[in-house]
C-alpha cells in the first residue's frame, strides 16, 4: 500500500498550474532610466545607476552609459547582461572602425550601427532600450531613440527605461513638442539642422523653423531640467534611484556630473 | 580622443609580414602557435564526429526513425537537482572574504553535507557557487583548464580576478543564449594590484561588482546587514565578525542551509579556504518561540 505522502506541494491553487520545478526565463528587467537632451551645440546625457531585479536592488552603482568617443555615447536600460553584450559589440566595432578609418565613428554612423546591431538579433532580441547621443558632423546636439529591435529616429530629446512614462511627458511639455496629432503641426525642438536634412531622412514640416528653439534652451537649463526629471522619477519609480550620471557633451569634450537621488 | 589617433588598445605596428606562399595553414596573427595546433586537432575531432553523425543519420533514416532524429535537434532543458544556497562576499581593508555553508541539497533533502562550494582558482582568486552543484563542478573544470594552461606557459602570468569574473560572465551568458543555462549564481573574490575585487554573475549572465555581494536568499537576508555595517576600510576581525553575523541570519531563516560553514580569504599573501566550522546559535529568542506574539490574529 502506498504510504501517505505529503501532497501539499502538489495541490494546485485555484485556477493555477502545479509548479513542478524551478523555471527560468532568458530575460530579466534590471530597470533604470536614461535621458538625453540635444541643444544647438551640446548634448546632455543622463542615466540612473541603480540595478535591480524584481523588488531587490542588486547594486547602487552600475553605469548604463557606453562612452565610445568624445562626440558619441550610447545609454541603455533594460536587461544588464544584454546591455553589456551590446556595449561590447559596439565598442569592438568602434575600435575596428578606428583601425580602418583612422578617426572615431561619427554619431549618425554609430546610430545606424546600433540599429543594425539590434536588428541583427531580431528573433532573439537584446532586451535593451537605447539612446544614442552626442554631436553630429556639424557639431549640433544629436539624440537617436530606439526600440529593442532597431527601429530608430533622430529626435531633439529622448527618454528610455523604467522611468520613461514619468519623464517623457514632462520633457514633451517643457521642450514644447506638440503632439503630432495636433493640426496644423507645431514646431518641435529638434537638433536637425535647418534646411540641411539628414542624408537618409526627410525633413517633415514639423521639423522646420526650429533654429530659434535650439538656441532658446541654454545648457544650464537643459541640465536642470534633466536633474529635475530624475528627482521626480526617483520619487515614484522604484527602479530609478541611488545616483544619476550626467554627461555634458560639447565640442570641448565630455564633462561628467553626478546627482544623488534617494536610496530607498 | 583626437581625430586620426589610434584607437585604445591598438597595436603600434602592423602585424608581421604575410605568410610565405609555401605555408598551407592559415596564419593566425594574434594567436599563439600552441593554440593553432590545438585548433587543428579540434578540427580533426570535429571531422571524426561529423563522420559519426553522418553514419548515425544513415542508420536512423534506414530504420525509419525520423522521430529520434528530430530529438537530436531538440534543446535539452535541465532543471537543478543538487543545489547550494547563498554565497556571501565582502571586501575589507586588505582583501576579500567569501563565505557559504557546505550543503548540497537534493530538493529539500540535506543530501551532501560537506560539499565545498568555495574553490580556489589561483593565488589571487576564489570562486563561490550557489545553484546546481554539478554545473559548478563543470565550471571549475573550465577554470582549471585555464589555470593549467597558465601553469604550462610558465611565464608567471595568471588570470586576474576581474578576468575570471569576465570569463564566467561570458560563459553563463553564452549558455543562456543557447537556452541551456548553467544553473548557478557565482561570486568571484580576488585581490590583485593592491585592490580587492568582488563580483557576481547570475544564470542568465546578469553581473555586477560591488563592495559586498550575496546570491539568492543572501541578497534578501544578509545584504541589509552588509549595507548597514560594511566599510571598505574594515579590519579583518571586523569583517569576519560581520560575515559571521550574516551567516547566522542566513542560517536562522534559510531552510536549505546548515550550520557548517567555510570562509575563504584572499589577501596579498594569497588564498586560504578555512576548514568547515559551526557558529553558536540561540533559538530561545522570544519571537522564535512565539512568532505571533506581536501579530494578533495570526498563528
Amino acid at each position: 500500500m502506498a504510504a501517505a505522502l505529503p501532497v501539499r506541494a502538489q495541490v494546485p491553487a485555484a485556477g493555477a498550474e502545479v509548479r513542478q520545478h524551478a523555471t527560468w526565463s532568458p530575460y530579466d528587467d534590471n530597470g533604470g532610466t536614461v535621458v538625453a537632451v540635444a541643444g544647438d551645440d551640446y548634448c546632455v546625457v543622463a542615466a540612473s545607476t541603480r540595478m535591480s531585479t524584481g523588488y531587490s536592488i542588486l547594486t547602487r552603482d552600475k553605469t548604463k552609459i557606453l562612452r565610445l568617443n568624445p562626440k558619441c555615447v550610447v545609454a541603455s536600460a533594460g536587461m544588464q547582461a544584454d546591455m553589456e553584450t551590446l556595449h561590447k559589440m559596439l565598442h569592438m566595432h568602434h575600435v575596428k572602425y578606428h583601425f580602418n578609418h583612422r578617426k572615431p565613428m561619427s554619431c549618425p554612423a554609430t546610430a545606424q550601427l546600433l540599429s543594425n546591431t539590434l536588428y541583427y538579433k531580431r528573433f532573439f532580441p537584446y532586451y535593451t532600450f537605447n539612446l544614442c547621443a552626442g554631436l553630429d558632423e556639424e557639431g549640433r546636439g544629436a539624440v537617436y531613440t530606439y526600440d529593442a529591435i532597431g527601429s530608430y529616429e533622430r529626435v531633439g530629446y529622448g527618454c528610455q527605461g523604467s522611468g520613461k512614462e514619468l519623464i517623457q511627458p514632462v520633457l514633451d511639455n517643457q521642450l514644447k513638442a506638440a503632439s503630432p496629432l495636433v493640426l496644423p503641426q507645431q514646431q518641435w525642438l529638434s537638433s536637425l539642422p535647418l534646411g540641411r536634412p539628414c542624408s537618409h531622412q526627410q525633413t517633415s514640416p514639423a521639423l522646420t523653423n526650429l533654429q530659434q528653439w535650439l538656441s532658446s534652451l541654454p545648457l544650464e537649463q537643459a541640465v536642470d531640467l534633466v536633474k529635475g526629471a530624475f528627482v521626480s522619477a526617483g520619487e515614484r519609480d522604484i527602479y530609478t534611484g541611488d545616483d544619476v550620471e550626467i554627461l555634458v557633451i560639447t565640442k570641448e569634450g565630455v564633462r561628467t556630473d553626478r546627482l544623488e537621488l534617494k536610496r530607498d | 580622443m583626437d581625430e586620426g589617433s589610434a584607437p585604445p588598445g591598438a597595436p603600434t605596428c602592423q602585424p608581421a609580414k604575410p605568410s610565405p606562399p609555401s605555408t598551407t595553414q592559415p596564419q593566425h596573427y594574434y594567436c599563439l602557435p600552441t593554440r593553432s595546433n590545438r585548433q587543428q586537432s579540434t578540427d580533426l575531432k570535429l571531422l571524426v564526429l561529423g563522420c559519426g553523425l553522418v553514419a548515425l543519420h544513415t542508420w536512423l533514416v534506414h530504420h525509419n526513425a525520423g522521430a529520434q532524429l528530430h530529438m537530436l535537434h531538440m534543446v535539452q532543458v535541465w532543471y537543478p537537482y543538487v543545489t547550494g544556497t547563498s554565497v556571501l562576499g565582502i571586501t575589507y581593508k586588505d582583501g576579500v572574504l567569501l563565505a557559504s555553508d557546505t550543503l548540497g541539497a537534493y530538493g529539500s533533502t540535506k543530501r551532501y553535507k560537506s560539499f565545498e562550494r568555495l574553490r580556489k582558482v589561483n593565488d589571487v582568486c576564489v570562486v563561490g557557487a550557489s545553484g546546481e552543484l554539478s554545473d559548478f563542478q563543470y565550471i571549475m573544470r573550465l577554470l582549471e583548464e585555464l589555470s593549467d594552461d597558465d601553469f604550462c606557459m610558465d611565464d608567471g602570468h595568471h588570470l586576474k580576478p576581474h578576468e575570471v569574473h569576465s570569463y564566467l560572465c561570458r560563459v553563463l551568458y553564452n549558455r543562456r543564449n543557447k537556452m541551456d543555462p548553467l544553473w548557478n549564481s557565482l561570486v568571484v573574490g580576488g585581490f590583485y594590484g593592491g585592490k580587492p575585487f568582488l563580483g557576481t554573475v547570475g544564470m542568465i549572465g546578469t553581473n555586477y561588482t560591488d563592495d559586498h555581494v550575496a546570491t539568492g536568499f543572501g541578497n534578501h537576508l544578509a545584504r541589509p546587514l552588509m549595507r548597514e555595517k560594511h566599510r571598505p576600510d574594515m579590519s579583518e576581525e571586523e569583517a569576519t565578525a560581520l560575515m559571521h553575523d550574516c551567516l547566522k541570519v542566513c542560517y536562522y531563516r534559510d531552510k536549505n542551509s546548515i550550520n557548517k560553514f567555510q570562509l575563504a580569504k584572499v589577501t596579498a599573501e594569497g588564498v586560504t579556504v578555512s576548514e568547515p566550522f559551526a557558529l553558536e546559535t540561540n533559538w530561545n529568542y522570544t519571537l522564535f518561540a512565539n512568532p505571533a506574539a506581536n501579530a494578533p490574529g495570526t498563528w
